[in-house]
């Protein structure tokens, strides 16, 4: 087995289907309103972190088995410490501002909330101010360090060196310190 | 639970996000995000203000395709769920001018930030998570960044504004009891 190689009209056609799966979860997990993304910031909402920290920890097992079987292949883009660091910050600073990413953005459009389309004027227009700087980027802090290594793939799930073993456990601790600790507010 | 009305617990969204990044893996081999999709809005538009005309509109690919999806999909869950409510103004109190600034001046912002922060670290926010799911190193350190950045700015805005009205009450109270 191996990834599916649609043609282009099928393609589309299914992108439309995962978007619409996508868009539908964002709405029923909270993640496409900007208030529980800022609970959940400042550690008032853990019904949002959860969701998350058990996406990525049952994501690691589930992309480990895809891979194994053949449905799933690596496919990350290249990645700088500092720019991913740097890029982090920023984000991070962003989003406390106006509390979206570029797909919960288009979510909270969608249900009406159309000052959501502030955010996303503001990141069309990052695009060519990024553009602008890259070559000034290009020399400094991409320079700054090697690209980071693909991730290993151990032969079996089971293993001590298994790194997938080790992220979904320490994601699932997490999770019930936050379930324990900040708890949902509507529960 | 009515799963298409209530909403979700975690352990059912979580499970399912985590499923849809690794169906999407499968079905387009490239991680989901709407980077591209909006690199590729912005240079339209970018084309038809320097040559004042709209062009050819860009090829309908598989992410502007995933950008329609998610568009629908929100509308859809809203909907059933009685969500959809239209508003101009983002949530806060204040005068006219002031939500109107902060609304206009926060999202743009924000949104500039957010779009700069992943144009440096070469890839949107979910993407960051899908590519987190494949152990990435870079989207882990990405990830933990913008986690601890943006826990400890909300935090801090929040105690300085929660300060802030506490003072402006102690001294509101210091000023009526003067005046009494």
């Amino acid at each position: 087995m191996h990834p599916l190689d649609l043609s282009d009209n099928y393609k589309l056609a299914a992108a439309i289907i995962v978007g619409m799966a996508f868009g539908f979860v964002f709405i029923k997990s909270d993640l496409a309103w900007p208030k529980s993304l800022l609970e959940a910031f400042r550690l008032r909402n853990g019904r949002i972190i959860k969701t998350v920290l058990l996406t990525l920890a049952a994501g690691a097992v589930l992309f480990y088995c895809a891979r194994r079987l053949g449905l799933a292949e690596v496919r990350v883009r290249p990645s700088y410490f500092w720019g991913s660091l740097l890029g982090g910050v920023i984000t991070g600073i962003g989003m406390v501002l106006c509390a979206m990413t570029p797909m919960t953005a288009l979510s909270c459009l969608a249900t009406g909330r159309f000052y959501a389309i502030w955010p996303i004027v503001g990141m069309l227009l990052a695009l060519p101010a990024v553009r602008l700087v890259s070559e000034q980027l290009s020399r400094s802090i991409y320079r700054w360090s090697e690209p980071m290594s693909a991730p290993w793939e151990p032969s079996v799930f089971w293993a001590v060196d298994n790194p997938a073993l080790y992220a979904a456990g320490i994601l699932i601790v997490l999770l019930l310190l936050v379930h324990f600790t900040v708890g949902d507010p509507e529960e | 639970m009515n799963l298409f009305t209530a909403k979700w617990p975690f352990y059912i969204s979580g499970p399912l996000l985590a499923l849809l990044m690794v169906l999407s893996l499968f079905i387009f081999d490239d991680v989901i995000g709407l980077g591209d999709a909006l690199t590729v809005a912005t240079e339209y538009c970018g084309g038809a203000v320097t040559e004042r005309q709209f062009g050819d509109p860009p090829p309908l690919d598989w992410q502007l395709g995933l950008l329609i999806g998610l568009f629908i999909g929100a509308l859809v869950g809203a909907l059933m769920g009685n969500k959809f409510k239209p508003e101009l103004m983002a949530e806060g109190g204040g005068s006219f001018t002031v939500k109107t600034l902060r609304t206009v001046g926060c999202g743009m912002g924000g949104g500039f930030l957010v779009m700069l922060g992943i144009q440096l670290a070469g890839d949107s926010v979910f993407g960051q998570i899908s590519a987190a799911m494949q152990l990435s190193g870079g989207a882990w350190v990405f990830l933990i960044a913008m986690t601890v950045t943006g826990c400890a700015l909300a935090i801090l805005l929040e105690r300085r504004g929660e300060g802030g009205a506490s003072a402006k009450g102690a001294s509101g109270k210091g000023a009526a009891a003067k005046g009494k």
